[in-house]
């Protein structure tokens, strides 16, 4: 086996058989969606204490109207108005006074709080007073039936979205589901570039640091030490796509080929139109190997110019910002997968195997993924030799830290 | 007959000259000692030998040839600043070091069994390397270094980090590796060590060679011609023209005297001299020490 080979399979197997990285592959898929199921969860439960409000109600004509919710308990006062503003019960939440008739006078209602009162309490007072304020102001006209007449007249109109392929077939899909999705691989794309870069980083720190790369070059060549830390290091980032692919896909395919007419897949059907997982989850793997390699060759030669953990931070700061941009303009290019700001970014290199994520669902033209794609991989070459002269010289330079002039000077060689 | 030579070997760094025309011989089957203070330029003149970095100018011959890339193989290389794989398995890596160096995986470890057993480590195999002692690490660095059986071996300063017994036990090897006809090129700052095993130097001072040759034959063109002698007497009879008293030790019987000889004449007829006037007990040549040379040789130069 050549010496390539030989480095891939070991950065290659020592990471893939560490008890973290096997753990971590198995339960990441079940901390996803127990993270999800967790926030979805919490959001739902109400508190168990509803907030009392006190209501002053002068004309004795809207206490009724308002009815007590989950969060609020509507109280008739017994005391006046003036009582309560310095009265500091606990208890009471907040008073809200009705001096007069709201029909007449809008304005005759406040609500009064030692605290900031939350919105959703100023909604439901809101919306309970004004349905039952137009109500009452239909009744006034005096017409009858009126409310049927309105009730029939409320339209409402069912649209649905249906795509046209190139022969014209037709095709349902759901925007929101696809953008979902969209985001879940943007989402994917990102941790992966951030992880498995930053795994890089450490293993190229971890060889300089503990000089054991003077022992390795003088057997490899540093470019093939190199290299084959990238592809190994890439190659467990990948195995780790697949077996969270083979754990989410794997029972549904199962499930196709063997209940074919459960409910849920027939569910999934029309979610998923004719989006194209198999399609997405290659270009997901096109867009990683690029992107990967093009951040994962950025850290490495910030791993070969440092001597300490400490040392990277000034290094790294650009690249974070350059990353983080990225997932903020795919993020916005779900409201808009088709604009100039997912346009660019998606072409431009740097951004573009996180911001395509976004657009692939919402079917791209073949010559701005072959664009995105050739763009990504000449700068992906550019990178890599431009980082195989700063690893060369760094991964054998101890003591100080180098200087941008320095570094510079080593490109040069 | 020479196996390793450099000629006319140039490295310039950003703000430094390395090297500076160093030309060294090292022959076959011999221990030859890499000499130098601090950031005098050996590491960067052993790096180039291992073809980790390329010389500005001049060339490395190798058995008579250029060196080419696969004379990697044939060398064996044990850097200074020590190092393996922490979290790894201390088998495992030293099989990869080892492939890497051109064995074939069965190959590196059957010999790395047999070199674990000798050097009593060989149950630590599937043990992490951060769980072993400083001086277990040595041994494994040194396994790995000698594994696939180089022609050419190059330490650079083996003895530091070693304890007086594994110290012992590492130059017995390097010894025995010489017995086995292996050229071995030795760095060190430790000038006991290089009188002990090395058979030739090459003395480098702010990048250029400023000593080079045998050892004895070094150490004997650096005598002062100063003597050390015994006698019964208290006092020594001598001839101020060919002898100067240099010191006198007065021990219980006897005392002993540094004199320089001042004349050219040979040991044997200096000792006539002497005898003739004396009753001597021990009559022996100061020969330095390669200590004294190094810091001789270094002082003048600088």
């Amino acid at each position: 086996m050549n010496k390539l080979g030989i480095v891939i399979q070991r950065e290659y197997l020592t990471r893939v058989k560490k008890k973290s990285f096997i753990i971590l592959t198995i339960l990441m898929p079940f901390l996803f969606v127990g993270l999800v199921a967790g926030i979805v969860f919490l959001s739902s439960i109400s508190s168990d204490n509803a907030k009392v409000i006190v209501v002053v109600d002068e004309t004795g004509e809207y206490f009724s109207v308002l009815k007590n919710t989950d969060q609020y308990l509507f109280v008739a006062a017994e005391k006046g108005f003036e009582d309560f503003r310095k009265n500091s019960d606990e208890s009471v939440y907040a008073t809200l006074v009705i001096s007069g008739d709201l029909l007449e006078n809008p304005d005759a209602i406040t609500l009064y709080s030692q605290k900031q009162v939350v919105s959703s309490a100023e909604t439901t007072i809101t919306s309970a007073l004004n349905e039952y304020l137009s109500e009452k102001k239909l009744d006034s006209y005096n017409i009858p039936n009126l409310k049927n007449i309105i009730n029939e007249s409320k339209v409402k109109v069912k649209m649905k979205s249906i795509k046209w392929d190139d022969s014209g077939k037709e095709t349902q899909t759901s925007a929101e589901f696809a953008a979902a999705i969209g985001m879940v691989f943007t989402f994917l794309i990102y941790i992966f570039i951030f992880v498995y870069g930053a795994m890089v980083m450490q293993g190229v720190m971890e060889e300089k640091t503990n000089r054991i790369v003077e022992v390795i070059v003088s057997s490899v060549k540093p470019f093939d030490l190199m290299m084959g830390k990238l592809i190994g290091i890439g190659l467990v980032g990948l195995t780790q796509f697949g077996i969270w692919l083979l754990v989410i896909l794997g029972p549904v395919f199962l499930g196709t080929l063997f209940m074919p007419d459960t409910t849920i897949l027939q569910g999934l059907k029309p979610l998923l139109g004719d989006i194209n997982l198999m399609e997405i989850c290659f270009y997901f793997i096109v867009f990683f190997i690029g992107g990967y390699l093009m951040y994962a060759s950025i850290f490495a030669a910030i791993g070969a110019m440092v001597n300490s953990q400490e040392d990277t931070q000034q290094y790294m700061m650009p690249i974070m910002i350059v990353i983080i941009f990225a997932l903020y303009a795919g993020i916005f290019s779900v409201q808009n997968p088709d604009g100039p700001l997912a346009f660019w970014a998606s072409m431009f290199p740097l951004t573009s195997p996180i911001v395509m994520m976004v657009r692939l669902p919402f079917d791209v033209s073949w010559w701005e993924k072959l664009l995105s794609i050739a763009l990504l991989i000449t700068t992906v070459i550019l990178f890599v030799k431009l980082t195989a002269k700063i690893y060369r010289t760094g991964i054998l330079m101890y003591g100080k830290k180098p200087t941008y002039a320095e570094i510079i000077k080593w490109l040069k060689y | 007959m020479l196996f390793l030579e450099t000629k006319e070997v140039v490295k310039q760094y950003a703000n430094h000259l390395a090297l500076d025309k160093v030309s060294v011989q090292v022959n076959e089957q011999k221990i030859f000692g890499l000499l130098g203070p601090n950031g005098a330029g050996k590491t960067t003149l052993i790096r180039i030998i291992n073809r980790i970095t390329a010389p500005d100018s001049g060339e490395v011959i190798f058995k008579n040839r250029p060196l080419a890339p696969d004379d990697i193989y044939n060398i064996g290389y044990l850097p200074e600043e020590r190092g393996l794989y922490k979290k790894m398995k201390v088998g495992e890596q030293a099989v990869y070091l080892a492939r890497l160096k051109g064995l074939s995986a069965a190959e590196a470890k059957t010999r790395l069994k047999i070199w674990f057993k000798k050097f009593d480590i060989l149950s630590w195999w599937d043990k992490k390397l951060e769980e072993l002692s400083k001086g277990m690490q040595q041994k494994v660095q040194f396994i790995v270094t000698v594994v696939h059986e180089p022609e050419l071996l190059i330490f650079d300063e083996p003895f530091s980090g070693f304890d007086p017994l594994n110290t012992e036990l590492l130059k017995n090897e390097i010894l025995e590796l010489k017995e086995k006809g292996k050229t071995i090129i030795f760095s060190t700052h430790n000038m006991a060590s290089v009188e002990e095993i090395c058979d030739e130097i090459a003395l480098i001072n702010q990048s250029k060679v400023v000593l080079n040759g045998d050892v004895t034959a070094i150490r004997s063109q650096n005598k002062k011609h100063i003597f050390k002698i015994q006698t019964e007497n208290e006092n020594l009879q001598i001839d101020p023209t060919i002898c100067e008293i240099l010191s006198r030790e007065k021990g219980y019987h006897t005392t002993t005297f540094r004199v320089r000889k001042l004349k050219d004449i040979s040991n044997a007829e200096y000792l006539l001299f002497l005898l003739q006037q004396n009753e001597i007990i021990s009559f022996e040549e100061e020969i330095p020490s390669m200590n004294d040379i190094f810091i001789q040789t270094v002082t003048k130069n600088n």
